[in-house]
């Protein structure tokens, strides 16, 4: 297995692109992107986005995600904050094999380090290798911090936070009614117990009506 | 039936069996309409082929891809191909996970075409395909322009623009 984001890209890269989309949770959509995930092994996945022309995000991360994008193709302007963010418009050329002269062309984006995108009238799309390392992953279109790109997007977060909140406020109650000591094997109120049981079939079924956003 | 010798299943074999490269051309890779996102993987001469990300719940109403041999293979979510009728088949008892994580029809040939009409249906999980495509007559663009019949929304006729099905 690997151990950082880059080596997963390498060895992607270097073992053929294997194309392998999961049944589960493969397909995102916003405003004004789709993503695939093309592969996806324990923390690690690569999801291929497609950008509408003339279409931006604002500030953005994704928390607990280590990123390092590969450029495909289209007219992409990727922002990485505390970075010199060279103007790409220099390089919308077309390579001697007749692709795109930046196809390849790779940058990584720490965890925590806000970035953002501008795309330009041919739209864009890239790869987006992304190294989970406190979860299991969905896509990074979901695990966002910052401002939506739209009303699609939103629907999206809203639901993926209100999952979030329930099983945050499941395992306070969980770690509120861990047997404390030897023999307290039992929630001591009706209420706590109760709470607990309502907290966790919301995750289930919120977790079912997630599953066909 | 599948068609071992046509042009275009001898190009699907032969980037299967050659690593699937993945080589977007600079000229025209990206093409959007309100239901999918398309994206050319690799051109070259008379031949390519695209992926298509569909969103969820949604479909194409019947409609042809003149002089166009075509097959289109599944990668995931729930998706199928109609007849010239618009009949569908029902895929529903395939919607299962396969081998290694993936879907049970990853790599199955969802149609063959050859500019006959044919619709498509997306289920909740939206759906993805490979679609490898032989242009009998011109330099391929993407179906998603080169598209007889009734368009899938405002956002389909923009990207369509001025192209010209029959010239």
């Amino acid at each position: 297995m690997w151990s950082t984001v880059e080596e997963f890209r390498d060895w992607y890269m270097a073992n053929g692109m294997p194309l392998r989309p999961p049944f589960k949770n493969p397909i995102f959509a916003t405003d004004n992107a789709m993503s695939l995930c093309l592969y996806r092994e324990g923390r690690f996945q690569v999801e291929m986005y497609v950008s509408e022309p003339y279409s931006t995000s604002p500030p953005h991360t994704h928390p607990g995600v280590e990123s390092a994008f590969v450029y495909l193709a289209g007219n992409i302007q990727f922002n990485l904050e505390g970075r010199d963010n060279p103007d790409v418009q220099q390089w919308q050329v077309e390579a001697p094999n007749g692709t795109h002269s930046l196809l390849g062309k790779t940058v990584s984006s720490p965890d925590g380090i806000p970035h953002w995108l501008g795309i330009g009238p041919e739209g864009g799309a890239f790869l987006s290798f992304e190294y989970w390392k406190d979860k299991d992953p969905v896509s990074v279109t979901v695990n966002w911090n910052g401002d939506s790109v739209g009303a699609e997007h939103d629907k999206i977060l809203n639901k993926g936070n209100k999952v979030n909140k329930i099983q945050e406020a499941y395992e306070d109650w969980a770690e509120e009614w861990k047997p404390p000591a030897k023999g307290q094997n039992h929630p001591t109120s009706w209420e706590g117990f109760e709470a607990g049981w309502m907290a966790a079939i919301e995750v289930m079924l919120e977790r079912l009506e997630l599953s066909k956003v | 039936m599948k068609n071992e010798f046509s042009p275009v299943m001898a190009f699907k074999d032969w980037w299967l069996a050659n690593g699937h490269p993945i080589k977007p051309p600079f000229k025209s890779p990206i093409h959007c309409t309100d239901i999918a996102y398309a994206l050319c993987l690799y051109r070259v001469g008379r031949f390519q082929v695209e992926l298509y990300i569909v969103k969820p719940n949604t479909g194409s109403p019947l409609h042809s891809h003149p002089n166009i041999e075509s097959v289109s293979m599944y990668l995931t979510g729930n998706l199928s191909f109609s007849d010239a009728e618009g009949n569908y088949r029902d895929l529903t008892e395939f919607q299962v996970e396969g081998d290694q994580g993936t879907h049970k029809l990853l790599g199955a040939v969802a149609e063959e075409n050859d500019g006959k009409m044919h619709a498509l249906k997306v289920g909740p999980e939206g759906g993805a395909f490979l679609i490898f495509e032989y242009w009998k007559d011109r330099d391929p663009v993407s179906v998603t322009v080169h598209w007889e019949g009734e368009l899938v929304g405002e956002q389909h006729a923009q990207t369509k623009g001025e192209y010209v099905v029959n010239s």
